[in-house]
């Protein structure tokens, strides 16, 4: 066959090649025979090639070990050929070579003066250039290390360099295995392996703590002794190797600062060739719990390249231990299923594997402690702050943050502008007025107490988010002080419920507004604070699904609110707007319309100020409109939102995300489906990009997607998003059990309903049955009931069809 | 040769000037068997070691990330993929020089599972494959050194050939189309 005529087969193949065979056929039959049995050969072929994956993976090298044999055999530059085993070094008499890794030659030796014959361990480093450069740098760590004393650290006693150049470090010598190596061996079970890390946590806790970061921390660099003690080797020595970039050297570093890395251990910034600090060994903990408890590393080395770190992608993020146990169970992991892992120790690897070490946890003492709270059956702190941690990751990538703590200091302005305003009233009360400029002080001291707990100084360096700093605050001094002065108190626990309730934490929430209605209750002689936190327990209850009770708090208080002299718009505004989002949440449109307008009047009179009621007013009296089915007022109501919103956050305020939810349901009433699609793809992408992959409010425009899919009889993709959206719903930490109606409820129901036209009734019933009979009464809930009454009333039949 | 200066003519090189690309070749040719040997003695988790992950351990440990962009990143790759299928290829050409009497040894397609990543095809054929290739289409034989020995992926190859990524998809499919007869009809 020439040349040209295979080209010309190659041609004709991409173009049907896509096409189907009923298509191809067509195509094929246009051709002159021998082209054609061409084309068919390569089609043929294909077929088969994709079957079997051919060359579906690149180049293996297969017994690799030769080529280093090939490698040793050509001189290569900057590999220099192995030296033999030196008799002595220094005062040391060398009695055998005991190991050799990447780095360079391990022996056993004896001091000289030692009558003892204490055997120690010497490290000799590899040839390199730099050689001078880290004989002088171990000279200066050399003190510094010495000092380390510690059960699990291994001792370095002393440095040099030999005859040659090549530099040394004396150290106490270890006869153990390497953690892996040991667990699997005694086949440890996940406590006993939580319990070793655990201690080597508390061992790097101490280097850490005499600013001495182990960077290169790996299964080879810690053995467990014969009897269980898991013993640190080479503390410092990557540093004094591969010391901090400062700009002279700046350029020369990459080459030699990377070489010595073991890329699976090495957390993002070292690999991207950023300064590292004590998260860089927080992250090669996680990787070592990651590899104990599933048998495998996070990463391979295969998969990490710099820009791998350095995406957008959510691919990124490394997988969970337990859904890798689940999908290839290792016979080196401690020989559990996938459940025990689901949970706080999923919470607990990731905590320690994030990629900003701002996310991660700030100290290996923090990663200890949560281990120890899981072995003991408290909450960990990972899961239990998973909200915060998205809500930091926002912040982070957001100029929202100025924003937010705008909104903070905002918070704070009004309590101590309420506590001058109530200090104005009692002027003639000169005790009471103390009693008030007291109070007013512990304020402002509390919020600058707050603020501090974010400072370098207090946090170490490491960003917190607010809620961390607030529970930092409260946990480190407030809360003794605080409690003397119950309206104090009251007033701090409100505010704080409010944070909660902002930072999607409705339980939270609940509990600080509920004791702080009790101290009002008790102690109050503020009205307007008594008030106030019922419209905040009110708030949280509808989001936790206890409508009733909310709607009843709520309208009691809406109409005491009304009343007040002198009259509160922005509390008045606030309890409107809950009463509409209450109301909503229960698909009671008309019964909120009236709220809806009042909240609308009154934020146009407050204008302008940043307060979020006020843009919450104008989206929700749309929202309302758009259901009632007046689209126009919605979307002139929903663009004027948007339009206020990017300009006082920029384009990632969740509330954008709630915007884009309820404008694809103004394209969804218009029945245009392709656009209530995207626009609500869009609400889903705001979700995720502010709060990351696992946050439930997704759950809604994933459940609306599906429905217009639906609608435009594309079933597979509807059928896909009400999966995701289901999947979001079961698997994001930020969810309670008293709201499975609600979240995992919606896309359950649309897809069952989907599925029973389809006749899988088996499947609606094990969808459904098991959990429709706990969800609260509710709207979703009878429909579930009905839709399990039908597929139980069909005929069994109707699955074979 | 520092990564400094790969990383200088890796930018001359990927900006146009062609005279920077032999010097870059002996570099990158002479520094990835280096690694190879490096890496395996270093203490891996996985003892296996692929085209790809080499060559991706090559990028990190010889040029200096901060100072290039992707499309020189692609370019490095291509060099880098046209090197390991020289450093393989003789490999396994002097394994089976090693093993002669048992004749070189051709892999049967029905041994391979889909899936089954252990089995790679034996690359001295490979690359007299790859070789008549170069005779009837070039651009397919290119395409296949850049996926098979470098690991690039679909977008990194459409830079460094000037193709589009749906174009590359689809001459791949010829690529693997055209090899897989190939195999079938050796003995």
């Amino acid at each position: 066959m020439s040349r040209d005529r295979q080209r010309l087969a190659h041609r004709d193949f991409e173009d049907i090649v896509d096409l189907s065979s009923k298509d191809q056929q067509e195509r094929l039959e246009r051709l002159d025979d021998g082209l054609r049995q061409d084309v068919e050969e390569l089609l043929g072929a294909d077929r088969a090639a994709a079957e079997r994956d051919f060359m579906g993976a690149p180049a293996l090298v297969e017994n690799a070990d030769d080529l280093r044999l090939e490698a040793a055999e050509a001189p290569q530059a900057g590999a220099i050929p192995r030296a033999p085993a030196p008799e002595r070094l220094g005062p040391y008499r060398i009695v055998e070579e005991i190991g050799g890794g990447g780095m360079g030659t391990v022996y056993a030796a004896v001091r000289d003066d030692d009558t003892m014959d204490r055997r120690v361990a010497i490290k000799v480093i590899r040839a390199g250039a730099e050689n001078e450069d880290i004989v002088r740098r171990m000279w200066l760590e050399r003190r510094i290390l010495a000092r380390l004393q510690h059960p699990n650290i291994a001792r370095i006693y002393d440095a040099g360099s030999t005859d040659s150049g090549l530099p040394y470090f004396v150290m106490e010598l270890t006869d153990g295995l390497p953690i892996d190596q040991y667990c699997a061996q005694r086949q440890l079970g996940i406590e006993d392996r939580l319990r070793l890390i655990r201690k080597v946590c508390r061992a790097v806790e101490y280097a850490n703590e005499n600013l001495v970061v182990h960077r290169d921390l790996k299964p080879s660099n810690i053995l467990v002794t014969a009897d269980g003690e898991p013993m640190l080797l080479d503390f410092g020595v990557a540093k004094v190797l591969d010391p901090e970039p400062s700009s002279e050297d700046l350029e020369a570093r990459t080459e030699p600062w990377r070489r010595r890395l073991t890329l699976e251990f090495a957390s993002p910034e070292q690999i991207r060739g950023q300064p590292v600090s004590v998260g860089c060994d927080v992250y090669s903990l996680g990787v070592l719990l990651f590899l104990l408890l599933t048998g495998q590393v996070p990463r391979t080395a295969e998969k990490i390249t710099p820009w791998i770190f350095d995406s957008k992608e959510k691919t990124a993020e490394p997988p969970k231990p337990s859904r890798v146990v689940a999908a290839a169970p290792s016979t080196s992991g401690p020989g559990h299923g996938a459940r025990k892992l689901s949970g706080d120790l999923d919470s607990i690897v990731l905590g320690a594997l994030q990629d900003d070490p701002r996310s991660r946890y700030t100290s290996a003492k923090d990663l200890g402690d949560d281990i120890d709270r899981y072995l003991h059956g408290f909450p960990v702190r990972a899961r239990h702050g998973s909200a915060s941690y998205r809500f930091g990751k926002f912040l982070r990538r957001n100029a929202y943050k100025v924003a937010a703590a705008g909104v903070f200091l905002a918070l704070g302005a009004a309590l101590v502008g309420s506590w001058l305003y109530t200090g104005a009233q009692a002027i003639e009360n000169r005790a009471r007025l103390e009693s008030e400029n007291a109070k007013r002080k512990q304020i402002i001291e509390m919020f600058l107490g707050i603020f501090e707990q974010a400072g370098p100084l207090v946090s170490g360096g490491v960003d917190l988010t607010l809620r961390e700093a607030v529970d930092r605050y409260l946990s480190r001094s407030a809360a003794d002080r605080l409690a003397t002065q119950p309206d104090v108190k009251a007033e701090l626990l409100a505010t704080l419920g409010w944070i909660y309730f902002d930072l999607g934490d409705p339980q939270a929430a609940l509990d600080h507004q509920e004791e702080s209605l009790k101290l009002r209750r008790n102690f109050g002689h503020s009205t307007v604070g008594e008030l106030e936190s019922t419209v905040g327990v009110a708030a949280a209850l509808a989001e936790l699904s206890e409508f009733e009770r909310a709607a009843s708090l709520n309208s009691r208080a809406l109409a005491r609110i009304a009343k007040l002299e002198p009259a509160n718009p922005e509390l008045h505004l606030k309890a409107l707007n809950h009463q509409v989002s209450m109301l909503c949440l229960q698909d009671e449109f008309e019964k909120a319309e009236p709220f809806s307008r009042q909240a609308l009047e009154l934020s146009r009179d407050l204008a302008p100020s940043t307060s979020q009621d006020i843009h919450f007013a104008k989206i929700q009296r749309a929202r309302v409109m758009g259901s009632l089915g007046n689209l126009t007022e919605a979307r002139s109501l929903y663009s004027e939102a948007l339009a206020t919103l990017e300009n006082d956050y920029g384009p990632q305020h969740p509330l954008i995300a709630v915007l884009h939810n309820n404008l694809g349901a103004a394209d969804y009433r218009e029945k245009d489906f392709e656009a209530a699609v995207e626009t609500w793809s869009a609400a889903d992408r705001a979700y995720r990009d502010a709060f990351g992959p696992d946050y439930y409010e997704r759950v809604a425009p994933l459940t609306n997607v599906g429905k217009a899919f639906q609608r435009l009889g594309r079933r597979q993709e509807a059928e896909a998003a009400y999966l995701q959206a289901i999947d979001v719903a079961t698997t994001s930490p930020g969810l309670k059990a008293s709201n499975e109606s609600f979240y995992f409820g919606r896309p359950a129901v649309a897809l069952a309903g989907l599925w029973l036209a389809e006749g899988r009734c088996q499947d609606v019933l094990e969808l459904l049955e098991a959990k429709a009979s706990r969800w609260k009464k509710g709207r979703i809930q009878r429909q579930a009931v009905e839709l399990i009454e039908e597929c139980r009333s069909r005929p069994a039949t109707s699955e074979k069809n | 040769m520092t990564s400094k200066k790969i990383t200088d003519h890796l930018i001359a090189w990927s900006g146009g000037d062609e005279t920077a690309l032999a010097p870059l070749m002996d570099q990158v040719h002479r520094r990835l068997v280096g690694l190879a040997s490096t890496l395996l003695r270093s203490e891996r988790v996985d003892h296996t070691l692929d085209a790809a992950g080499l060559v991706n351990e090559a990028f990190l440990r010889l040029v200096e990330q901060q100072r290039i962009g992707w499309r020189d990143r692609a370019h490095f790759f291509a060099i880098a993929a046209k090197m390991m299928r020289r450093i393989l290829v003789d490999h396994a050409r002097r394994r089976n020089s090693e093993k002669r009497g048992s004749a070189a040894y051709t892999l049967q397609l029905d041994q391979i599972e889909p899936g089954d990543e252990a089995q790679s095809p034996d690359l001295t054929v490979v690359d007299e494959a790859l070789k008549e290739l170069e005779g009837v289409d070039p651009q397919l034989a290119e395409l296949v050194v850049l996926k098979f020995f470098g690991g690039l992926g679909r977008n990194d190859i459409a830079e460094v050939m000037g193709l589009s990524s749906a174009t590359v998809s689809r001459r791949w499919r010829t690529a693997r189309a055209w090899l897989y007869k190939y195999f079938e009809g050796q003995p």
